[in-house]
């Protein structure tokens, strides 16, 4: 099993919404990311990879396992999640949250998830209801890293996290990939943390796939050019990804090569690919 | 050894490793057989990607500049410094070649090319 | 599901725990239902289901659902720990009725007709059990709030104003006497003869919750979260 999540020809049929032919692979010992505006169809295929919804076609699996078979189940043992919204119910206090995933998880080590509580200085007194919205994130992050998973999936895991909290959690997750066996699949909006620590970046725009590259590849094949006019129409069409008309240039991504003298050019980020890509071609 | 990653420099991330590794290597700083940090650590500890990491180490043994021992890790590879000379000799004849020509063809004299490399010469000093 | 049973107690315990002094009265109530009006009793079912449904609520609430698949659980595991959490929590609190009546029968044996209590023990357990039987299943098929919805329905609309309108409806017709003769029948149940068929009812609401559980567990293996 080299890969740690293989996802073919996936595809999901809702009224007014369809997810196609979506295919990705993680392999193990690496970080995705997985970008794309509110409802272009991120959080639908984690639901589909855990089987919460039902696929309209293709396949997915899991650690190896197809996520349709009766072994699934085993198969979350080893699966670490944090969802958008931290789950637990709001009278519960964390001795509780550890009675309760001690029974749920057959690998869950108390000592760990002690050791998370204390190093995010989580109040071992305060029922969930009182803890603000980093706390609760960071007591999901202590479950998801005390029942010894290999596949950590976090969807939207840092939004609403100030830059400090979210920097902590970011190191965390990458002691959590230091172990090659180790994989994380991880959606965001917020680009710059995956432009740290992903390497691999999957974008996904109106249910479709736009491109799962090598993050470092995907740097390297663009250039964000800023121009006039008439330098603009130097470039051909097969190049321009997408542009942007101001009221003294036009700002637009193109693929990596050569660039007419007075256009100044530079290294896109991931955002910018983003944005430019969701834009008409010429 | 320290490696330091800008992400503005508009170098890529893996060439920057790359020169530095072998910076270290040819200034002596890295041993022969030392060993250097396995890719995925490196990886971790400068909070990259590990392919970028991958790909400069890849390319560092292809140019000879350390070799792996699959289990144990990665090693400074012995250099031959009189082959290096021999390289760095090649590489500066052609670009001298390239200045020579672009002189010839704006009528700059001997004398100025020299002047000029002269002053260069002081500046690096 | 050992899991999630043991969950339901956790969130429950923790959450829910001034009620449990509540729960304690309503063993009281119970021991004591001798004196007390039997339309007044009912209360106690209520009360279970209640306690049960505020723990759904707990859940609701959390977004617990979503959460949950993502456990290694599965969705019978769900299903069997909500049943299983259910019952036990029946089961407790007539254990407690039985502990609190038990001294009150050896020191003030006029105060408990044993009988009575037995009788309206089963009851405590098997309307809540009947309700949840016929309610759970909706519950899982089409969520907390269409479920919270029957829920209501059955248990004020049916208990509460069905019996009321019962009792205002007999009043004015000759079956009053016909009413209150099985009513009285009911209460004054003779314990020994009329043993036969309560534990043929016991066991029947056992066996309907039991096929509950299995048709929520099968609605449930299909719902899309």
């Amino acid at each position: 099993m080299n890969n740690a999540i293989e996802i073919i020809n996936l595809s999901k049929q809702y009224e007014g919404f369809t997810l196609s032919n979506i295919s990705l692979d993680l392999p193990k010992g690496c970080v995705m990311g997985l970008i794309g505006e509110n409802g272009a169809g991120k959080s639908t295929i984690i639901k589909l990879i855990f089987n919460s919804i039902k696929r309209s076609g293709g396949s997915i699996e899991v650690l190896g396992c197809d996520n349709m078979d009766k072994d699934f189940e085993k198969i979350k043992e080893d699966i670490g999640v944090v969802l958008d919204e931290p789950c637990f119910p709001e009278c519960v206090k964390l001795k509780d949250i550890n009675a309760m995933m001690k029974n749920i998880y057959k690998n869950w080590s108390s000592e760990q998830f002690w050791s998370y509580c204390d190093r995010f200085a989580l109040p071992g007194n305060k029922r969930f209801k009182s803890f603000s919205k980093g706390m609760k994130m960071k007591a999901s992050i202590a479950v998801a890293m005390s029942h010894g998973a290999r596949l950590l999936v976090l969807d939207e895991a840092t939004s609403g996290l100030d830059p400090i909290i979210r920097d902590e959690i970011l190191d965390i997750f990458n002691e959590f990939t230091r172990d090659e066996e180790h994989s994380i699949l991880v959606s965001s909006h917020i680009i710059s943390d995956l432009e740290k620590i992903c390497d691999y970046i999957a974008f996904i725009h109106k249910g479709r796939l736009k491109f799962c590259e090598e993050k470092d590849v995907l740097l390297e094949k663009y250039l964000l050019i800023h121009c006039s006019e008439e330098d603009f129409k130097k470039f051909t069409r097969s190049r321009i990804i997408g542009y942007k008309r101001g009221k003294y240039e036009i700002e637009a991504l193109v693929t990596n090569g050569t660039v007419p003298a007075g256009v100044v050019s530079e290294r896109p980020g991931i955002e910018e690919i983003m944005l430019f890509m969701t834009k008409e071609s010429v | 050894m320290n490696i330091f990653i800008r992400n503005t420099s508009g170098e890529p991330i893996y060439e920057q490793i790359y020169n530095q590794i072998k910076a270290a290597i040819v200034s002596g700083e890295l041993k022969t057989d030392e060993a250097i940090p396995s890719i995925r650590s490196l990886a971790k500890d400068l909070r990259i990607s590990v392919i970028t990491t991958k790909r400069a180490y890849e390319e560092l043994e292809r140019d000879g500049f350390i070799y792996t021992v699959p289990g144990r890790g990665c090693f400074v590879a012995k250099q031959n410094i009189a082959m290096r000379r021999e390289e760095s000799l090649q590489k500066i004849e052609e670009h001298l070649k390239i200045a020579y020509e672009l002189a010839k063809g704006c009528n700059v004299s001997k004398g100025e090319l020299v002047k000029m490399f002269e002053l260069m010469g002081e500046e690096w000093c | 599901m050992k899991g999630i049973f043991l969950k339901n107690w956790v969130v429950l315990l923790s959450g829910l725990r001034f009620n449990l002094v509540v729960f304690t009265a309503g063993g009281l109530l119970i021991a004591v239902a001798g004196q007390a009006d039997l339309y007044g009793v009912l209360i106690c079912p209520v009360f279970l289901c209640s306690m049960v449904i505020g723990m759904l609520e707990y859940n609701e609430r959390s977004k617990w659902e979503l959460y949950s698949d993502t456990l290694p659980v599965g969705r019978k595991g769900t299903v069997q720990g909500l049943y299983l959490f259910s019952l036990s929590y029946f089961a407790a609190f007539c254990v407690l009725a039985v502990l609190l009546c038990a001294p009150l029968r050896i020191f003030m044996p006029e105060l408990v007709n044993t009988a009575r209590f037995v009788f309206l023990l089963i009851i405590t357990l098997s309307a809540p059990m009947l309700i949840f039987s016929l309610t759970l299943p909706v519950f899982f098929k089409f969520g907390y709030k269409v479920f919270r919805v029957v829920q209501i329905v059955i248990i004020f609309v049916l208990a509460g104003v069905g019996g009321g309108f019962i009792g205002v409806f007999m009043s004015e017709q000759d079956e009053y006497t016909v009413a209150t003769d099985v009513l009285s029948r009911l209460i004054n149940i003779d314990f020994y003869a009329d043993l036969p068929w309560l534990i043929a009812v016991v066991v029947g609401v056992i066996a309907v919750y039991f096929v509950s559980m299995l048709l929520s567990s099968k609605l449930y293996k299909t719902v899309e979260l």
